[in-house]
């Protein structure tokens, strides 16, 4: 009776494995974060490039050439870019001074717009950040088979059209 | 830019112009403009603003055509000439990427006569830069949406091409309208209000904010002699970037929910 039951656990263990994406390291929540609940890969592209979605603002940052140190990153992501369409993602942004020193009635038209999907808290800020310099930033212009299945798991179809290295 | 995709609204109607009755399709364009055309011959009938439009002088009341349209240029300049312009200047043009109107739809009540357009009032800055744009990549510059968005329904007779009435509503409108024959027309605003109002006049007849946004538009059926309107709430990723500058909504909850209310 045993052989049968370490069977099926065995065999439930291989589908949960395979059902998981293989993309789980370090930066998984950040990634997270980067692709799915503050969407910056709408406009930046997936990789960073700068390259986003047909129906987003444009002119979006490459953040694979950016040279912008960890603390500035987090002040970009929770401040936005005033008079830009980068978000801010802290929701206080400008309701007080903690924003380059000004306020929203200081800012009027300029200040930075609420992000079309979800705020963020300092925590996934940082995540994001940390997510940026570990597997964007500095990456170079060609984009790669392996980096997009880091982001998509492995087999991922879109990621054909890329180079393997 | 607001040729990137026609996606809006259309409605048919049977209607008299010019004394001779025939069968109409009507497009709420993201231009601004509202065309009208003959259902089975795809004649230009008219068109009319329904919105705030800067991005050419006028339609042609003759071809249908922008007044600045010319056949002999593969990209066309218009009045604010942001698409072709590569000299980094940010110019205002409106409507909004967004529109106008844009896949929601426009109804026509057979109790005015009259076609009631939803539509998201606002204009974008838009900076051309075409030394962005790389093969294979979207690209080329960027906008900014740089005031609060708003809504609104304008009236409109097709036969004529004439703006009867117009409402202002304090958020966009992402959803469609709906007229009754007992005389409303209703709409769901972004920030989760559904109003009624009075098809004559436009006066808001009854609203209420039920805390989350739509982008669905209100229907209508009966039960036993009793009528509904129903109505579905929740906003996509575009509906809720309309309120980016609200910051008012920015605690806005986004539950799917189906709200229904008895007439």
């Amino acid at each position: 009776m045993e052989s049968p039951k370490l069977l099926l656990a065995l065999l439930l263990l291989a589908f949960v494995a395979a059902a998981l994406p293989a993309r789980a390291d370090d930066y998984d929540f950040g990634r997270r974060m980067f692709l799915n609940k503050a969407q910056c890969s709408y406009c930046h592209g997936w990789a960073g490039d700068g390259a986003g979605e047909p129906q987003s603002s444009g002119a979006a940052a490459n953040l694979r050439i950016t040279t912008l140190t960890r603390d500035q990153l987090i002040e970009v992501i929770s401040c936005g870019i005033p008079g830009k369409a980068m978000p801010h993602f802290d929701e206080d942004a400008y309701t007080d001074k903690r924003c380059y020193g000004v306020t929203d009635v200081e800012l009027g038209r300029d200040t930075p717009a609420l992000p079309p999907g979800s705020t963020l808290n300092k925590r996934e800020i940082a995540a994001v950040t940390d997510y940026l310099l570990a597997k964007v930033v500095g990456r170079g212009p060609e984009i790669t088979k392996i980096e997009c299945e880091e982001a998509y798991g492995e087999g991922a179809r879109m990621c054909n059209r890329y180079p393997a290295k | 830019l607001h040729s990137k995709t026609r996606s809006s609204s259309a409605a048919t109607a049977a209607c008299a112009t010019n004394g001779e009755d025939r069968k109409i399709v009507t497009h709420a364009s993201r231009s601004g403009f509202n065309h009208v055309f003959d259902r089975n011959s795809g004649q230009f009938i008219n068109a009319v603003p329904y919105t705030k439009v800067t991005w050419t002088k006028g339609i042609d009341p003759k071809t249908g055509r922008p007044v600045d349209y010319d056949p002999s240029k593969d990209v066309q300049v218009y009045a604010e000439a942001s698409n072709v312009n590569n000299d980094k200047v940010t110019r205002s043009v409106c409507p909004s990427h967004a529109g106008g109107n844009n896949h929601w739809p426009a109804t026509y009540s057979r109790n005015t006569g009259l076609l009631y357009i939803p539509s998201v009032e606002g204009c974008d800055d838009i900076t051309n830069d075409h030394s962005r744009h790389v093969k294979g990549k979207f690209d080329g510059g960027g906008y900014v949406a740089p005031d609060r968005l708003t809504g609104s329904i304008a009236a409109v007779d097709p036969t004529t091409g004439e703006m009867k009435m117009r409402k202002v509503l304090p958020y966009s409108i992402f959803g469609g309208t709906l007229s009754t024959a007992g005389g409303l027309v209703m709409t769901g605003l972004v920030d989760g209000t559904l109003v009624a109002l009075d098809d004559k006049t436009l006066d808001v007849l009854w609203s209420l904010n039920v805390g989350t946004g739509f982008n669905a538009p209100p229907m209508t059926y009966s039960v036993d002699g009793k009528q509904y309107v129903a109505i579905a709430s929740g906003l996509f990723r575009n509906a809720r970037g309309s309120l980016s500058k609200s910051p008012e909504m920015r605690n806005l909850s986004n539950a799917t929910m189906v709200f229904v209310f008895g007439l």
